[in-house]
């Protein structure tokens, strides 16, 4: 082995000790199951950033929380079934584990809509005692589900959920936990409520920021399981008191066999993020990545705070009575940045880098190929002008990038037909050949299996002829060419689909004169998300 | 940040639109282009002398034709070349009822008519039903706009048939001439004219060339006359007549060389002089279809007939039998 791939297996292997520090502290072999669906089916709207939710705890999970990626599974979008099939997958290697004598946890995580008693999961519904039983029921010694779902709460009403943070269990021995621990974003009767101000649900939102140190109340570089909540709890409480829906109040529920605390995160062994220290002015500290997400939003105390936040560039905001303080910070991978007043500056409020609906970078390209067919209304034009053409096409989607639910795309097409062109005193045989370049706006209505769109279209089309024999010069034509488009796709599988549309366009012709014509075309493609 | 995303769509859209609509792609363009001749159109069809006869024994009259033939086709190619430019290339500007191509400067190669333009017009006739004018006009720098005068001029009758149509195309070099065009490489030419007929059976084509009066001289310039018939069945006739002072005194010539010929090649050919020195003279020349002469009458020279002697009574055994409509 050479000296740069014993230094890489070195590096390797402190990384993953470093990985597993929580995991590693208390002694438990931990799994995690997290899923996001922003739709809920028949009767709900859907969500906007359930699905950047679960991708943010399950980052902070394997980053932080000592599960191991490979004991993570992450689903997004997928129905009951497959919420189901990933935890019985998870369960089976948690047995395995234990059956090896570990000692074993599972966090479960869901972000989506919940009604009725059961989690819906598109059109697919999963009551939540059912939920509840088999978590209870899964094969490890410690199970945390948190739930973050309108009347979430009514999951933990039968063991007498409380407001935290009213109560705690003091901490003696973590080792000893066994049991299940459900926290849920709202209570039995309460709405979920997501904000475009912080890019996520409130509960999930604050839920990560106190996982990533904001909740590190005793300030030991450890977030505990009960100082996730409170923190979450405070926070989520705070922000919804004066919103429309009202206020949203977090629940808890534990049923642990011994005492202790879990930890679930911590920041301190990763020696990675943003130290606050002591004398760091009190306040709420905002950081906003380079994509404009709140990344995290930590309480600043008396006390210091490590904020496990990744690797990259931060812009940190602090507000104060007249003015806010705001700097610009990278941090760098394996570095604590220690953050002091010298790194921020005072700016005007209209100058606040955190201004709401924050985007969420849900976006997915897909990439599809096809055949279709085009043809003029105007019989005569078609005759003679704009033969009927077959059309070969490849198109590249990108979805929920402008809004939930719209999809950007971009087109190209060719095809080719014979014609014949009847002058005074003889015929013209033609080949005819077309490029059309467009871009389209749809808005999709997804349901689990078919998803109908309609949008509007803009093309470039390029339309040109030889002569048989060259009896005349070639001729081309180009213009733009506004249409409207609709259709529907058969969602084969998460990544397949098959799509039939048909377009209208219309066609401004001007060369002989102008002449306002329209032409239809009919296409089906296959696409494949990226 | 979504209004950020948003406004992208703007930009993109422009970009796009900068594209703009634009292009040659016109079923009326075709209609103009077709109206002037091809050279295929104006196209003289004899039978061709095949490599078997030998050249020395081929008939002197036929021999005549296919040289006349030759000339004639040259001559109307080189006219039609000059019109048939607008089919190779889009036109330059459209009206509803006409397309332009051009101006154009002169081929600037041979150093002539270097602050010379030209353009060619070919428009809808506003009288005459289907019937397409067309005409290349030459402008010199510095004249007024409006001073444009036509240097090939002509008209196009659709038959509504495939290419098939009554036409007329005339080259005059007078106007031109007076404005300061250099046309010599057109040597003494004063004007041609070609008429055509592709529409009826026998499809006609009638060229008249005139020549400028030679300097000093008091004659008229010479004039040389093309008809040329044929029919469908493949019957041909050229009408050759050349109108001059082709022999020395004061009297002009008119020399008319008839020739006709059957599918095969057979023919026979007539050479009247019609008035001036020698008027009523005549030759007749038969050949057969190897173009070799069958007979020939020469009264001016007598031992170049066919048979040698004595002369068949009736030269009609000798001779194929030609009816032109």
């Amino acid at each position: 082995m050479s000296t740069r791939s014993r230094l890489a297996a070195v590096v390797t292997l402190s990384a993953a000790a470093l990985w597993s520090a929580p995991a590693r502290a208390d002694g438990l072999h931990r799994y995690a199951v997290i899923v996001g669906n922003d739709t809920g089916g028949d009767g709900t709207r859907p969500l906007l950033y359930a699905r950047a939710d679960a991708r943010k705890v399950y980052d902070i999970l394997t980053r932080i929380g000592g599960v191991r990626a490979a004991d993570a599974q992450l689903v997004l979008d997928g129905g009951a079934q497959d919420l189901l099939a990933s935890l019985a997958a998870t369960e089976r290697s948690a047995a395995d584990a234990r059956a090896h004598g570990e000692r074993t946890a599972l966090i479960f995580y869901y972000s989506g809509h919940a009604k009725d008693g059961a989690l819906r999961l598109g059109d697919t519904q999963l009551p939540l005692d059912s939920l509840k039983a088999r978590i209870a029921a899964s094969p490890v010694d410690v199970r945390i589900a948190i739930l973050d779902s309108c009347r979430s709460g009514a999951i933990t009403r039968t063991k007498g959920a409380r407001h935290a943070p009213a109560f705690q269990i003091q901490a003696e021995g973590p080792r000893d936990a066994k049991g299940l621990v459900i926290l849920t974003s709202s209570s039995s009767d309460e709405d979920s409520q997501e904000s475009d101000l912080v890019g996520g649900s409130y509960f999930s939102h604050h839920l990560a920021s106190g996982l990533l140190g904001g909740a590190d109340k005793s300030g030991d570089g450890r977030v505990t399981l009960f100082e996730a909540y409170a923190y979450a709890y405070d926070r989520t409480v705070a922000d919804t008191a004066e919103t429309a829906a009202g206020p949203q109040h977090p629940t808890f529920s534990y049923d642990l066999a011994g005492n202790g605390d879990l930890v679930l995160t911590d920041v301190a062994a990763r020696r990675e993020g943003v130290y606050l220290p002591r004398e760091a002015p009190g306040g709420v500290y905002y950081f906003v990545d380079h994509q404009g997400f709140v990344a995290a939003e930590i309480v600043k105390d008396a006390d210091d705070r490590r904020i496990a936040v990744p690797p990259g560039k931060y812009r940190v905001k602090r507000r104060l009575a007249d003015r806010l303080r705001v700097g610009d910070i990278e941090v760098a991978a394996g570095q604590m940045i220690t953050l002091d007043e010298g790194h921020l500056h005072d700016a005007a409020f209209s100058d606040d880098p955190v201004k709401g609906a924050l985007r969420v970078d849900v976006s997915r390209w897909s990439f599809g190929g096809g055949l279709g067919y085009q043809s003029v209304f105007d019989a005569p034009t078609r005759e003679s002008l704009f033969p009927a053409t077959g059309l070969v096409g490849l198109e590249l989607q990108l979805r929920d990038f402008f809004r939930r639910d719209w999809v950007w795309g971009l087109d190209a097409s060719g095809g080719g037909a014979s014609g014949v062109v009847a002058l005074q005193s003889t015929t013209a045989p033609f080949h005819f050949s077309e490029l059309s370049l467009a871009t389209s706006l749809v808005a999709e209505w997804p349901h689990r299996a078919l998803t109908p769109f309609v949008g509007g279209r803009l093309a470039y089309l390029f339309m040109s002829r030889t002569f048989d024999g060259n009896a005349f010069p070639a001729q081309y034509f180009s213009t733009i060419s506004p249409g409207i488009v609709g259709g529907v796709t058969w969602n084969i599988s998460r990544d397949f689909g098959v799509t039939l549309r048909g377009r209208v366009h219309y066609l401004l012709y001007n060369v002989d004169e102008n002449r306002s014509l329209g032409f239809w075309e009919l296409a089906t493609a296959v696409s494949y998300a990226l | 940040m979504r209004s950020d995303r948003s406004s992208l769509l703007l930009p993109v859209a422009s970009l796009v639109f900068l594209l703009g609509a634009c292009g040659d792609y016109s079923n009326e363009d075709l209609e103009f282009m077709n109206a002037v001749p091809q050279s295929s159109d104006l196209h003289a069809d004899i039978p061709a002398v095949t490599s078997a006869v030998e050249l020395a024994d081929e008939a002197e009259l036929a021999k005549q034709t296919h040289t006349v033939t030759t000339t004639f086709n040259g001559l109307a190619d080189a006219l039609v070349t000059l019109v048939d430019t607008v089919r190779s290339y889009p036109p330059t500007s459209r009206a509803p009822d006409s397309r332009t191509w051009g101006p154009f400067r002169f081929d600037q190669t041979n150093l002539k008519n270097l602050n010379w333009q030209m353009r060619v017009v070919v428009s809808r006739d506003q009288v005459v039903a289907d019937r397409f004018d067309y005409e290349i006009d030459v402008h010199k720098d510095g004249n007024a706009d409006t001073d444009w005068p036509t240097f090939v001029g002509g008209f196009f009758d659709s038959g509504h048939t495939a290419r098939r149509g009554v036409g007329h195309l005339l080259l005059d070099t007078a106007k031109v001439r007076a404005e300061g065009l250099d046309v010599s490489d057109l040597g003494m030419l004063d004007n041609l004219t070609i008429d055509y007929d592709t529409l009826d059976d026998p499809l006609t084509i009638d060229m008249t060339i005139v020549d400028l009066p030679v300097a000093g001289s008091a004659d008229p310039g010479a004039m040389v006359v093309y008809s040329y018939s044929q029919t469908a069945a493949g019957r041909g006739e050229l009408i050759f007549d050349l109108i001059g002072n082709l022999i020395a005194g004061p009297a002009i010539e008119d020399l008319r060389v008839t020739s006709q010929w059957l599918t095969s090649g057979a023919g026979r050919a007539t050479v009247d002089v019609l008035s001036g020195d020698g008027a009523g003279a005549l030759q007749t020349e038969c050949w057969n279809a190897s173009f070799v002469a069958t007979y020939n009458s020469k009264p001016w020279a007598a031992g170049e007939d066919v048979p040698t002697s004595p002369p068949p009574a009736d030269p009609g055994d000798l001779c194929p039998a030609i009816s032109m409509p």
